[in-house]
């Protein structure tokens, strides 16, 4: 009896003095951790919407967020303002690639009723074909789009060669994005 | 009712064949490869592997968003869960070893090498890290589960006829189980966009 | 001083963890797409090797047998979970690129199979560099891989290019069938040169 508790005592110990030092390591770096991810956040917006001074996250009442369409969701609205006025619009969204979702931010300037960026945050599509979704070849297409085009591949984008999937996912999203402006007025 | 079913089947068919979690993930290659020279052995250790990666998501999954989140515990997770696990492959032997002598005979001696399958504790994390609901996180284990049995008989099968085919002797082993997997990796690579 | 080099020898050529033993495999085919995930990979398994055998090898005398088992694995996991939060901290975009991984560390059958075969039975000196011959020996293995496949499969090292233009990307190299071959042909290859110098 007594050899049993004295090794439950050891094996508590040991686990005590490890949740100890566990807890002071997340203390020393969870503000770190913290501060990388917005500061993440903030440059990926700002290379969206590179005019912008500030960027405000809108409170998601009467917005009906998550706005759910068929393999694409739209997740976060942020405001842009720029010297103190409201300029657009970022959304952050995820629409359903060849490998999983891929989360992206889409900017759109709500004078020029145009869009002004998007920026790939994450995706699991194949490398080397559908991983091309980054690159400015094919993001660049979207640049200053008019917000009336009908989005399209085959008419206004062109797919990656040998990644139509990917393409299409990217141009879903953009599509999903002007109609969900649409449909909600008072944004 | 049938959206649910839908999900579902979208989680098996993702689980099991798109992401099969050796053939595409890379993940539990320990025991494939060490387990796959008899169809026998790759049999046991896939029924070994189901029982236990099944129990033990569930587990982790009532501790993790009912005990972990609540607390703000989450940097404690990789030794909560790797602790259940271990904990888990000790209950399964003692209670098969009294109570089910048949089936702790097929599976007993693939026991204790589960502790230290990635495979097992990597389902665990993603369990959660997907948010999966209960149901999810049961349909998710067993797809993987079943997708590791999987690979592992076609492997198994493979070695076995392996053994009378002429190899140069230094491939003989290990390097063609290696290669004869990324043979079906890439014949795996064909699910990708399945879903 | 010629002894502790054998013993850290040991862990590159004589028991190399991957290529000998064939354990601690998932990292290495997981991560080994670009040289610098292997490096960085190497770095946080050899810390937490050398540091879970440090601690181990201390406190043997007073671990009661019966229960070294989890010690060993709350030892470990600890050592995990500190590589895993300081690499989110201060290396976010590596910690991404290896994602699940840095967690699945824990697992390794290596560093367990070390804590139980080597240091809860030596000294803390022998333990640490025995601990550090293995580390060593799995970045090297890790690394060649990386090579192999972040040459052929992007035509760069360390993201570097390195082949003309016009290169072809080997794309099966990126994707997991074409770690299963370089690892299989540099098991081979390891076969004939050790029965040569037999």
């Amino acid at each position: 009896m007594k050899k049993i508790l004295q090794t439950a005592l050891i094996l508590g110990l040991v686990c005590v003095v490890a949740a100890f030092s566990l807890a002071l390591v997340n203390q020393l770096t969870q503000a770190e951790i913290e501060r990388r991810a917005r500061e993440e956040l903030e440059l990926a917006l700002k290379q969206v919407f590179p005019q912008a001074e500030e960027f405000k996250e809108v409170e998601p009442e009467g917005l009906n967020l998550p706005w759910e369409r068929e393999n694409f969701s739209l997740l976060q609205i942020f405001v842009v303002q720029a010297a103190g006025e409201r300029v657009g619009f970022v959304f952050e969204a995820t629409s359903t690639g060849y490998g999983g979702p891929i989360r992206l931010l889409i900017g759109i300037s709500s004078r020029e009723n145009e869009l002004v960026g998007i920026q790939i945050l994450d995706h699991q599509e194949t490398p080397g074909l559908g991983s091309n979704i980054t690159s400015p070849d094919f993001i660049g297409q979207f640049y200053s789009k008019s917000l009336t085009d009908p989005f399209t591949i085959g008419e206004d984008i062109e797919a990656i060669a040998g990644a139509t999937i990917s393409s299409q996912a990217v141009t879903r999203a953009c599509r999903e994005v002007v109609s969900y402006l649409e449909e909600v007025e008072n944004l | 009712m049938d959206e649910t079913l839908v999900q579902i089947f979208k989680i098996f068919v993702s689980a099991a064949l798109v992401d099969n979690i050796i053939l595409a993930r890379y993940i539990g290659l320990c025991p494939f490869i060490g387990m796959s020279s008899s169809l026998a052995n790759g049999i046991g250790m896939g029924m070994a592997v189901t029982f236990v990666m099944v129990l033990a998501s569930i587990v982790t999954w009532f501790l993790w968003f009912f005990i972990l989140l609540p607390l703000n515990l989450e940097y404690l997770r990789i030794m909560v869960f790797i602790l259940v696990i271990a904990t888990l492959v000790q209950l399964v032997e003692i209670v098969l070893k009294k109570n089910v002598p048949n089936l702790y005979r097929a599976m007993g001696i693939y026991l204790p090498l589960i502790t230290t399958n990635c495979a097992i504790l990597a389902v665990t994390f993603f369990g959660v890290d997907y948010g999966y609901s209960l149901l999810e996180v049961v349909v998710y284990s067993i797809s993987v589960a079943l997708g590791f049995t999987l690979a592992l008989v076609l492997l198994a099968g493979i070695r076995e006829r392996l053994r009378f085919s002429r190899l140069s002797p230094f491939y003989q082993g290990y390097p063609i189980a290696f290669i004869a997997t990324g043979l079906l990796a890439l014949a795996f690579l064909g699910f990708k966009g399945l879903v | 001083m010629k002894n502790l080099w054998s013993y850290f020898k040991n862990g590159i050529i004589g028991e190399n963890p991957i290529l000998r033993l064939m354990i601690g495999l998932c990292s290495v085919l997981a991560v080994s797409v670009r040289v610098e995930n292997c490096l960085a990979m190497g770095a946080a398994v050899t810390f937490v090797m050398v540091s879970s055998s440090t601690v181990v090898s201390l406190i043997r005398n007073w671990v009661p047998s019966q229960v070294r088992i989890p010690i060993f694995i709350v030892i470990i996991s600890t050592f995990t979970t500190v590589v895993d939060l300081v690499m989110q901290a201060y290396l976010p975009s590596l910690s991404q690129a290896m994602g699940v991984f840095i967690p699945l560390i824990v697992v390794n059958c290596m560093i367990m199979g070390r804590a139980e075969a080597f240091a809860s039975r030596n000294p803390v000196g022998l333990s640490i560099v025995d601990a550090l011959g293995m580390g060593v020996g799995f970045t090297l293995v890790i690394t060649a891989i990386g090579l192999v496949r972040e040459l052929l499969g992007y035509g760069q090292i360390l993201s570097i290019p390195v082949f003309p233009e016009h290169y072809q990307n080997m794309m099966v190299m990126v994707l997991p069938p074409g770690a299963f071959f370089v690892i299989g042909v540099y098991i081979a290859l390891l076969n004939r040169f050790s029965r040569r110098s037999k």
